[in-house]
């Protein structure tokens, strides 16, 4: 049962932003280099959702307006900030309270709209004053204030956060939030208190003790010269409405100050999700509550679901079906407890001091598992390799203002991206954090080009490009996925030249181990890498006219296809003697026979080389560490012109 | 003081059964309330107690009237009780329901067949295309009105209700070329708003499920008044959302049926297998004999129980004189007024019912003349939320506490800034108050006379521009004309400010009313003029079972005002203005003095 959320975001000319139109999902992660925004983009959030803001804060200045924009106040620009909410329509207090607010979004459905404008304003006289309102739709006079607030609001855990700290302070602290959502009554904190108050005195009537607090006093009023002010001794938290704030939290029975920073921004965040919970259904309902819902109509669910305790009050089940669980909310809802807050929850880097485990944990299962809207920012690949592709956003330059990307408008079919989900691991998560990416089919590739690259004096960290290893052909959901979050790319993949092998009454085969030297007349043969192409491109709804030049077509777009395989392609490209020991080489230090050795040499000369790649996909041998070694031999003669094609083009388009 | 109040009046309600059935009700109710039976007192507490302990914030109720003055005296009784005015509790009547909470919210949201912005035509402007329309269909019959044509158009709202009606086929086209010109004219009339609300609440799941989440409670006054678009908005409403309604009328009081309203809705409603229906059965008004006489005008048993005054007996008197209402009118002058007097009943709790407005004026001219103070009901200014403003201002003015600056402010910004459409800063809203305070607190040099005082802050704070540039105080500019006229009429010329909200409302003096105007008052002694059959009911009245009975009804309501007397008049003969000129007709007692007559008359 998913909460509302926020589901678009329009920002203009506020700070990184001149003009950003971006759809989210009701998860979100944004990820971006740094100083791309990314924390002002949750701020542009913040004035208009967060309590904590203060109106000094909400009222921005001339630095607040994009660089853009020459003496923005003297041509009065205004910043503009809109932000859309959907599937609301559950939540009772946000249609009472918001509906003024309704829109139609561009499916026809219900959305509501809350502005935040920094305008000018010019009154009868001429005089002009910069203003700032926060509103509902485009109708100014229809605040959105304080009251309103309450049951809307954003919560920002920010990047460098002092847990500990806030942990401690009994009025931040998320524990002492939860604790009076329970409304433990008075009395009992009261008996409490009095029997807290006999333990410290037990401590307090020691002989020894006041042994001690007499001594104190004698000292001290012989300074003073006086015996005004009498020392004592407290033992513990007597007045029962401090009761609750003197908990203290430990963590495996050490107190949380002591314990590590990781774990404490879990524990932290933990608390907070738990804070902000919907609490519509509660776990907990004392028995004058259970008494006093009974009474209600259809409070037989109520049987259902909980269970009596020893101390007379009930406890929710754990084991409720849905449609119990769907039927209980519906009834809590109508005897009064559905008017709860939404408050969407933001993360700065909820990776930071956590190890890799810790990091993917705290995304799959803290933050995934629960039910309301988490925007997240992030720099970790372990956290973008486990989110789902569709709630990407990415931020990223544009002439020079930051613009927003997501994956969460780009039509997909079910299904589709399941490859990719289930390859993005934690390298390939990398992929939405570069400036660039290449994408290739094998590791062959992933290991050798990052050092053509550098070969050939375009070495790819510099540029923040990142090679992709996709293990198959099927590059269509990785294309369409980059492109809408417009994040360059180039394919490199492997050209599959076949000949076809028709025989009278036969189906045709295709025989893919051959050289175009091996073509005779009346051959038909052709290319399965470029024919892939033709289909990729179709299916991308970018199908190739007729009469193209086909090469050309598909550079133009970034995707460079070979010959042969990408090791057949080295091979024939090489010239030199250099080049040709690079081989020989990585071949001598993986196999000892000698013959095998000298034979692989001789046919590498003899352009064999299609036996010499049988020789390497050997067991013995393998592509990969093939490549792996390879890669540290290898020369720039050794890379073939499309490899070379496409680095050049990726270079450059990440320029752009 | 407001919660014992409150807890008195609980107490109250706790001897009644009926009352305390209501009260207690926890799903969808329906309260057949006879004559005097305390429901106001039964709405104001279910009200109360509903904010109190089962609305939980920020959701709050809303409660229906029909009248203006119906929706402020709900609000001054529950401030009474203590109620603290949240922001979602929505009083007034079914039209500003509609226009704030339906119309106005999402007229801009969905495509609708009214032009946008929402501007409401004047009365002059209704009139004038009311009547291109009647020439653009040729219809020359002078004597088709406009109330014909919006009854039609109220009836002809379509939904789940089964209660069917007689087309008016004339009206009907009438109407359609009607509603073509209002939107040409981009406007839209009083009508349209409650027509096209039902059909939004009707259509838009999304505007009920609005309603829903704001109002989980509705309650309704005088569900009988309220016509069939209400009962559809009402009936879809209960049938798709999750609303809660308390509902209270009481069928044998409906007397607007050639406004579209008739009893058949609220018994509809009542009879639904999923509401509870409960009747108030005690009368805490009249004695039983003045309450068994309603009934037998009526012609129904109805079986109300009077709580008060138990064991007095009912004065019933008949008069019979000579010629025409004049005779009566002389009669009750002479005779009957100092009569009424002698037995210790003061000129308030006298009233005197009459079939129209300008036989009223007739009575108010002879009592004029005999100096017997008067107050007649039916009035030239209508007593408007601007209206009520204005005597606010005067209240304040007066020093009366209970009236707040940041009110009177509130309503002013409002109203300049036509409902928000306008934006203003905070600043210059400041700057508006500062400068109504300023006027107001300097218009006190008046305070002695009303029309000067009135002139003065009319014109220094430039009513008409603004309500000139206000769609929705459309026709205000021509009231605020008529209260100007009326207030300068010579029984007034002594009124200082203080006595502005006296202004139509009667004090030590007889009241003169129609008879469909005298409804929900009540007095000690009533006098009924014009009893005559074929006058009282009307001769077209009697082949027409619907309108025999409405004729019935407006008769049960006249006699349960009394108290304790009921006197009914008659003539003997009138003059009837025919084709063949005027002619002498004699005329005989009406059923309805029949009836009463030979249970209470003289000889019994």
């Amino acid at each position: 049962m998913d909460s509302l959320y926020i589901s678009r975001v329009v920002i203009k000319n506020y700070r990184n932003f001149k003009d950003l139109d971006v759809n989210l999902q009701h998860k979100s992660v944004i990820v971006g280099e740094n100083n791309i925004g990314k924390t002002n983009f949750i701020r542009a959030l913040q004035l208009i959702l967060d309590p904590s803001l203060s109106d000094e804060d909400r009222m921005l200045s001339e630095s607040d307006f994009n660089d853009s924009l020459e003496n923005p106040m003297e041509n009065n620009q205004e910043i503009l900030i809109q932000i859309y909410i959907s599937n609301y329509r559950r939540n009772v207090a946000v249609m009472t309270m918001l509906s003024d607010a309704t829109v139609l979004d561009d499916e026809g459905n219900e959305a509501l709209l809350l502005s935040y404008k920094f305008f000018p304003h010019i009154d009868d006289f001429g005089n002009k004053e910069y203003q700032y309102e926060v509103y509902m739709r485009d109708n100014m006079s229809r605040k959105f204030g304080s009251r309103e607030r309450k049951y809307l609001n954003i919560k920002v855990i920010k990047a460098l956060r002092d847990v500990e700290v806030d942990l401690r302070n009994s009025k931040k602290s998320p524990v002492k939030k939860m604790l009076d959502d329970y409304k433990i009554s008075k009395e009992v904190l009261e008996n409490i208190a009095s029997e807290y108050k006999e333990c410290g005195d037990r401590v307090l009537n020691l002989d020894e003790i006041n042994d001690m607090t007499m001594h104190i006093n004698e000292r001290f009023s012989e300074i003073l010269g006086n015996h005004d002010y009498d020392i004592s001794l407290q033992a513990m938290e007597v007045d029962p409405t401090r009761v609750l704030g003197s908990l203290k939290m430990l963590m495996a029975n050490r107190s949380v100050s002591d314990s590590s920073l990781g774990l404490d921004n879990i524990l932290y965040i933990s608390l907070v999700l738990q804070m902000l919970k919907d609490k519509t259904v509660p776990t907990f309902v004392s028995g004058i509550e259970y008494s006093e819902l009974l009474t209600k109509e259809n409070s037989e669910i109520l049987g259902e679901c909980y269970i009596p305790n020893a101390g007379g009050n009930y406890v929710l089940r754990t084991d409720i079906s849905e449609e119990n669980y769907a039927a209980l909310y519906t009834f809590m809802t109508d005897n009064g407890h559905g008017n709860n807050a939404v408050t969407l929850l933001a993360i700065e880097e909820p990776e930071a001091h956590l190890h890799p485990v810790y990091q993917r944990l705290i995304y799959k299962d803290v933050i995934n598992r629960n039910g309301f809207p988490i925007l997240l920012t992030t720099h970790s690949t372990h956290i973008t390799s486990v989110a789902p592709i569709k709630s990407l956003v990415h931020l990223h330059q544009e002439s020079g203002s930051t613009v927003a990307h997501s994956t969460a408008s780009m039509p997909m079919i079910d299904g589709e991206f399941l490859d990719v989900e289930r390859y993005l691991d934690v390298k390939r998560g990398e992929i939405f954090l570069g400036k660039g990416v290449i994408l290739v089919e094998g590791i062959a590739e992933e290991y050798i080009i990052p050092k053509f690259a550098e070969l050939i004096g375009k070495p790819l960290d510099e540029k923040g490009i990142v090679v992709c290893n996709i293990n198959c052909t099927n590059f269509k959901p990785y294309m369409k996925m980059l492109k809408s979050l417009s994040i360059p790319y180039s394919v490199i993949t492997d050209g599959d030249f076949y000949i076809e092998n028709t025989e009278d009454g036969e189906e045709s085969t295709r025989n893919y181990h051959v050289m175009e030297k091996d073509v005779k007349d009346n051959d038909t043969y052709g290319s399965l890498g470029m024919e892939n192409a033709i289909k990729t491109f179709e299916a991308l709804n970018d199908s190739v006219p007729e009469n193209t030049d086909l090469d050309l077509h598909f550079s133009e777009r970034g995707y460079f296809i070979g010959k042969y395989t990408f090791e057949v392609d080295m091979m024939e490209c090489t010239s030199t003697e250099d080049g040709e020991r690079a081989f020989t080489d990585t071949f001598n230090q993986l196999v000892e026979s000698n013959r095998k050795q000298n034979n692989f040499k001789n046919r590498l000369r003899n352009q064999d080389y299609e036996f010499c790649l049988r020789r390497i996909e050997d067991q013995s041998v393998g592509k990969g560490r093939f490549a792996q070694i390879f890669s540290g031999k290898c020369v720039a003669d050794n890379c073939p012109d499309y490899v070379k094609n496409a680095i050049e083009y990726i270079y450059t388009k990440v320029d752009e | 003081m407001s919660t014992t109040t409150y807890i008195e009046k609980l107490s109250r309600i706790e001897k009644d059964e009926y009352q305390k059935a209501a009260f207690e009700s926890q799903s969808n109710t329906v309260v057949l309330a006879g004559p005097g039976s305390g429901k106001t007192t039964v709405l104001t507490l279910k009200a109360m107690h509903l904010l109190n302990s089962v609305i939980a914030e920020p959701r709050g109720l809303a409660c229906l009237t029909y009248s203006r003055e119906a929706a402020r005296e709900f609000t001054e009784r529950l401030k009474e009780l203590g109620l603290v005015r949240g922001n979602n509790i929505f009083l007034g009547t079914v039209h500003s329901f509609c226009l704030t909470e339906i119309l106005g919210k999402f007229s801009d949201v969905y495509s609708l067949n009214i032009p946008t912005p929402i501007r409401i035509a004047s009365e002059k402007q209704r009139t004038q295309l009311f009547e291109t329309a009647k020439k653009n269909v040729e219809c020359d019959n002078k004597y088709f009105k406009i109330g014909r044509m919006n009854c039609t158009r109220m009836l002809s709202v379509s939904g789940v209700s089964n209660i069917s009606v007689d087309r008016d086929k004339i009206a009907e086209i009438i109407a359609d070329e009607y509603e073509k010109l209002l939107n040409q004219a981009g406007v839209i009339d009083y009508e349209t708003i409650i027509i096209e609300s039902t059909k939004l609440l009707q259509e838009k799941p999304y505007v009920r499920e609005c309603i829903a989440a704001k109002y989980p409670w509705l309650l309704i006054d005088e569900y009988q008044d309220l016509g069939r678009p209400l009962h559809e908005m009402v009936l879809a409403l209960i049938d798709k959302t999750k609303i809660k309604f308390f509902a209270v009328g009481d069928p044998d009081q409906s007397i607007y049926g050639f406004q579209g309203a008739v009893p058949d809705y609220l018994i509809e409603l009542a009879d639904r297998p999923d509401v509870k229906k409960i009747t108030l059965l005690n009368n805490y008004r009249s004695n039983q004999d003045i309450i068994d006489g309603s009934e037998l005008v009526l012609n129904q048993q109805r079986g109300y129980v009077a709580k008060t005054r138990e064991n007095e007996n009912a004065v019933y008197k008949f008069i019979e004189v000579s010629e025409e209402l004049d005779d009566q009118i002389e009669y009750f002058v002479k005779r009957i007024v100092p009569g009424l007097v002698e037995n210790h009943i003061p000129y308030e709790e006298i009233a005197v019912l009459v079939e129209n407005n300008s036989e009223c004026n007739s009575i108010a001219l002879r009592c004029q003349k005999e100096n017997i103070p008067y107050y007649i009901v039916k009035h030239q200014f209508n007593r408007s939320d601007f209206v009520k403003w204005v005597e606010n201002c005067a209240s304040w003015i007066e020093g009366d506490r209970d009236i707040v600056f940041s009110d009177i402010g509130d309503f002013w910004i409002s109203l300049i800034t036509v409902n928000g459409a306008t934006y203003l800063t905070d600043e210059e809203k400041l700057i508006i108050r500062e400068r109504l305070y300023k006027i107001l607190v300097g218009s006190k040099v008046y305070e002695k006379s009303l029309t000067q005082w009135f002139d003065y802050v009319r014109k220094a704070l430039c009513f008409d521009k603004y309500l000139e540039q206000n769609t929705y105080f459309q026709d205000e500019k021509d009231n605020i004309d008529n209260l100007v006229k009326e207030m300068s009429g010579s029984e007034y010329q002594e009124y200082g400010i203080d006595k502005f909200s006296k202004i139509g409302k009667p004090e030590n003096q007889i009241v003169i009313s129609t008879r469909h105007s005298s409804k929900g008052l009540e007095f000690e002694a009533i006098v009924m003029m014009g009893m005559e059959e074929d006058r009282f009911p009307r001769y077209y009245a009697k082949n027409d079972s619907r309108l025999l009975a409405e004729a019935n009804r407006l008769c049960f309501v006249c006699v349960s005002r009394a108290k304790r007397v009921c006197v009914l008049m008659r003539s003997k003969y009138y003059t009837v203005y025919t084709k063949n000129g005027p002619r002498r007709e004699k005329f005989y007692p009406s059923r309805y003095w029949k009836r009463l007559y030979s249970k209470y008359g003289k000889d019994r």
